[in-house]
Order: C-alpha cells, then structure tokens, then sequence
C-alpha cells in the first residue's frame, strides 16, 4: 500500500523562495510539507547565492530607482507590475529576514551597507553577512521552528495530480527508500529554481536540472522565455577542485588581469561590458583556441604589491578565496582556465503578483518563474524576488483540499520509471552529451542553424533509455528522471530560442543580431494534446 | 593513481558494512575522485556529491583516515591510500550518506 501524506500546501524546493512561501502559507494557519530533493541548507542554488538582496531600505534609497534599474536591465520585456512589487516589498521582506536572526552588512549609523560596484555606490544592494548559505539556514532555522512546518529532505517530486483542471496534490519519489508516494494538497508551491545543469560549465549546483519546470509543463501551465539565460562571464572550469567558482568580472580590471585564449593570444576585454566580455570569450573558445579543458586563460600582470593584490581578491572573493587557498590555487600566481558559465535562468512558469499559474492551485516562486526580469536581471534581484514572491504566493495558496484519488498517477508514474530504467547507457554518459550539445550549439552566443543541429541531436538522445538499478537510497533512479527531464527541457529552451529571431539582452543571435521591435514580447511553451507547442504572446 | 578504501553498507539489505577498494587516476580532491568512482567504475556508490564549489555547504563531510573532512576541500596525492567512511554518529542511509 503507498502511503498518502495529508497537508493543505506542499511546496517543492527547500531554497529561499520555498521557504519563504511556507512561512507565510503557515502564517496564514496552513499546514505545509515542504519536500527537498537534497537536504534543505546544503542543496539546490541558493547556498551559492553570492552575498546580495536588493532593497531600497535606507531613507535616502530610492524604490523608483531600483524599478527605473530594472526596467532597463530587462530590455522591454520585464513585467512593470511585478518589478514594482519587488521594488516596493522588498525593504519589509529584508526585514522579516532581520527578524529570522540574518544579519546584513551595516554602516556605523546603523544604514544598511551598499556596496560601490563598477565605480558607482549602489543604491539597493544590501549584503547578507555569509551570502545565500546563511540566507538559506536562517530561513530553515524559521521552517523548523514553525509547528505547522514538515520538512521532507531526499524527496523528489515527479508528477503534479490534477482532477477537474484543479491540482489534488504529487506523486514523489522517496529517495532513501527508492519507494514512491503520493501527496495530497489543495495547494502546490513550485520552487525549484533554475536548469543551468543544462549547459557544460555552470556556476550554480549540480542539481539545478529543471525537473521541476517539466512538472509544471505537464500540469499545462504556461511557461514563458526559456531561451533567456543569464552565463557569467568568468568562472573556473580547473582543476577539478575548483570548477564552478565564480570570478567577480570586474575583478580582473582591478588587478589588471589579461585574458588570453589557448595559444596565449591577448582577447583585449579591458574596456568590455561583461556581455561583450561574455561573447568575446565563448568566441575564441568555439573557434577552436580554447584552453585544454576548453576555456580562457586568466592571468594576472600588475604591479601592484603582491600583499595587495591578495587584500583585493580576499575582499571580491570572499569564502571562495578561502577554499582556493586551501586547496592551493592562487589566482594572482597560477595562469588560471575560466570560461563563462550559465548562472541564472531568466525564463520559466508565467505568474501573476501572488505567483499563481495557469493551472487552478498551482503556484511558482523564485527562478522557476520566468516573467519578472525579461531579458536581463540587476544584481542581486534574484534574492530579493524569492522573498517578495515567496511570501505573496505563501499568503495567496488555498487549503480546501479534495481527495483525489491517486492510483492511477501512481501507477503511471512506475510504468514511466520502469522505462526509463529499461535501456543501457548510463545516465551521467547521457547528461555529458547533452550539457555538451547545449554548450557548443546553444550557449551564450547563437545560431539559427546551430540550434537546429542542437534539436536535432537532443531528440536523438530522447531515444535512450537508461541502465538503473533501483535500490535503496536510489541516486541513480534520481540521475535518469533528471537526464530525462532536461532533455525535454532542453528541447524547450532551443525551440524557444529559434522561435526568437532577434537579439535582446540574454539571448543573442548571430544570424538576427539586432532587438526587433516586434520582439517587444515573450516566447511560450506549453502542452497542447501532448505535443509541445511554442508561440510568441505579449509581454 | 590513488586508492581509495570506501565503507558500504546498504542497511536495508546488509546487517555489516564491508569496504570496497578503488584504484583510479589521481581527480585532484576526493569528491571528484568519488564522483569518477560512482560514473566509470561503480554507479552503486552513494554519497551526498551536491558540489557548493566553495567548502561552504558542508554537504561532503566524511571521515578521511578517521577524520572528518570535507570531500571538496581534500587533496589527493598520487600513490596514496585512503579510508573512507561516513561520520559517526548518525544514521546511515547508505554508504556515505547520512540522515
């Protein structure tokens, strides 16, 4: 017999916009199960967060400025109304977060503290003392606390159960035990952040694989921009014990670092914006001068003393330059390889001010909903929009829960497992394949003929099947789902990608490299009779 | 070429624990070489590999020849041996996963 758990609301993901959503939702008398696929605080994207939450909250901010910054960040395509929101709300979410015990960077006269970023002191950025990392354990610390609050770590959501166009509840797999399980609830809160995992070099975690977007295209909710994908420019992709590691852009002015592609060639990026700098690299990489494990190289000549230039990487780098020492790589001596990197994923579930979704009790917050920033992000936004949203969308979820019958999903959902176990190939060969293909013929700067190949070869890959054993703590059950989700999403994210013909901010297209006006609107993807669909719909 | 001397134990199946011994090419910290082991060598290995790629996280933690070490943040040298276990005191899952 499977069991059924019984809530009001289920929220999947355990990062700061889920969390935040269960607050509230407990807040509001909920009771609320919050199911993480790791264990909450030391998974998913927000434990990397870097230390910034934008929110005019000192006397002398200006909301309007951080709405008029934004609004011109996201290229015509951000949605005014929810960037106001984020704008507004965001001094009273910062404080709630005071209020969980997180303590924020401060001034002697007890402002908070706006860090000076390319020159210009900033006027909404406030510093999180210990970054995402703290972000995310204060919040759990306040989940924890809660007695309307469950936490399930090791759990993996794979099907929203609908009956009557109205969500009833999930079919989640236990990981410890590699059993499923359904989940009743009137309510579900999607949380699950971004698909960077799709792309070869990545700075976020290795579980950022987007299965979560799949669920809710399932269900039938709209999903809008996938294309819209925001790389970093630097990050490092060696030694092994470094990859992933994010290197502040500007950094490499301050230290008067010279970039040169893999036969030592200068790529002359001083006075590059960071997207210019973004195009300039993954150009020399595609063109066949890349580093041995196919990157850029960094490396610092200045003159200043060597003490400091380590003060001013200890400073940008934070604990990043902690485990760098400790694993003995210096940046200022080693000629480092680096590329850029996906980091944050702009497009996803379309939402309104309280998060809802097309689908009757689905909700979405945090980078998995996809129509707030358009085709740009400020800063330190992202922080700030899983603590605006996630709260609207805790205070807006409905408890009324019917009790739908599970079954028939639970039944489905084994056949599903049992064919993708049915194959042979190992999932981790098939994920390689597929960041490799979304790398090279999907990455930062792209074309139309390339994300052709690109769809052809990831509908290639859909064929296989994979070779899983289920057991106990069933990692590699977890890897195939996963490989299988993000080769749908992946089909998404190219097909959207090809629908727009034109560049704008994220998405940039060498075969349309300029902003169309008629563009001035979002991509969709959704589910009609089990074929997915995509067209153009008004921003 | 490292080896690595890794504890197993599938609870669920196994009343003792027994140690499988790995011989791989030096990854540089032991998570990457844990995570080779688990993609080339032996897919039934667990362990919690969320990689945070800045020590921070703490999701690695393990006993490396008895002490508790982050797997991220532990240099491997060539031509050594290794023990590895999961840390004590806590409930294993699997392997080296704990609840």
């Amino acid at each position: 017999m499977t069991e059924i758990i019984k809530t009001n609301v289920v929220v999947i993901g355990g990062g700061a916009a889920g969390l935040r959503s269960a607050l509230e939702a407990a807040a509001q008398g909920r009771e609320v199960l919050v199911l993480s696929k790791g264990v909450v605080g030391k998974s998913g994207i927000t434990p990397l967060a870097s230390f910034g939450i934008s929110a005019a909250v000192n006397n002398d901010d200006s909301i309007d400025r951080h709405l008029e910054e934004s609004l011109r960040v996201a290229q015509g395509i951000g949605n005014p109304k929810l960037l106001q929101i984020l704008a507004q709300e965001s001094p009273a979410r910062l404080k709630d977060l005071v209020a969980y015990g997180l303590t924020f960077k401060m001034e002697d006269d007890g402002r908070f503290y706006h860090p000076v970023r390319a020159g210009k002191r900033d006027n909404h950025t406030c510093c999180i003392n210990g970054g995402g990392f703290s972000l995310n354990q204060a919040l759990r610390r306040a989940a924890e606390a809660s007695p309307r609050i469950r936490i399930l770590n090791d759990t993996m959501a794979l099907k929203i159960v609908k009956e009557d166009d109205q969500v009833v509840g999930l079919v989640v797999l236990d990981i410890a035990s590699g059993k499923l399980a359904a989940v009743s609830a009137a309510s579900v809160i999607l949380a699950t952040g971004g698909y960077e995992e799709l792309w070869h070099f990545t700075d976020t975690s290795t579980d950022s694989t987007g299965e979560g977007i799949c669920l809710a295209m399932d269900a039938g909710a709209d999903l809008v921009d996938l294309e819209m994908v925001l790389f970093y420019p630097l990050v490092m992709i060696h030694p092994p014990s470094a990859i992933g590691c994010s290197v502040p852009y500007d950094l490499a002015t301050n230290i008067n670092a010279r970039l040169l592609d893999g036969r030592m060639r200068d790529l002359s990026t001083k006075a590059l914006s960071p997207f210019d700098l973004i195009k300039t690299a993954y150009r020399a990489i595609r063109s066949g001068s890349a580093t041995p494990n196919g990157g850029i190289y960094f490396k610092v000549e200045c003159e200043m003393p060597e003490t400091q230039i380590i003060e001013i990487i200890k400073e940008r780098m934070g604990v990043r330059f902690t485990h760098l020492q400790k694993m003995g790589i210096s940046l200022h001596r080693d000629r480092i390889e680096m590329s850029p990197a996906s980091h944050y994923c702009l497009g996803g579930v379309q939402i309104d001010e309280d998060g809802r979704t097309n689908i009757k009790g689905l909700f979405a917050t945090g980078e998995v909903s996809g129509n707030i920033h358009g085709a740009g992000r400020v800063f330190s936004n992202a922080l700030a929009e899983t603590q605006v949203f996630g709260y609207r969308a805790g205070r807006a979820v409905t408890s009324n829960a019917r009790n739908g019958d599970f079954s028939e999903p639970l039944a489905k959902v084994e056949k599903e497992i049992q064919e993708v176990c049915s194959g042979f190939k190992s999932p981790a060969a098939i994920r390689s394949d597929l960041k490799m293909i979304m790398w090279t013929l999907a990455g930062p700067v792209r074309h139309g003929d390339l994300m052709t190949e690109a769809l052809n070869r990831i509908i290639e890959l859909s064929h296989n099947n994979m070779r899983v054993k289920r057991d106990t703590f069933c990692q590699q059950l977890v890897a195939a789902l996963e490989v299988k989700a993000m080769i749908r999403l992946a089909e998404a994210v190219v097909r959207s990608g090809l629908e727009r013909t034109e560049s704008r901010g994220h998405h940039f297209r060498d075969d349309y490299p300029q902003m169309d006006d008629g563009w001035r609107a979002h991509t969709r993807v959704r589910i009609l009779k089990d074929e997915m669909i995509i067209d153009k719909i008004p921003a | 070429m490292v080896q690595l001397k890794i504890f197993r134990l599938n609870p669920e199946k196994e009343e003792k624990a027994s140690y499988t011994t790995y011989e791989l090419e030096n990854q540089n910290s032991l998570l990457m070489a844990l995570r080779f082991v688990r993609e080339h060598i032996d897919p039934s290995l667990a362990f919690r590999d969320f990689h945070c790629a800045k020590g921070v996280c703490g999701s690695c933690r393990m006993r490396v020849d008895g002490k508790p070490r982050k797997a991220c943040e532990t240099m491997l040298i060539s031509g050594h041996t290794y023990l590895i276990e999961p840390l004590e005191g806590k409930q294993i899952i699997k392997d080296l996963v704990i609840r």
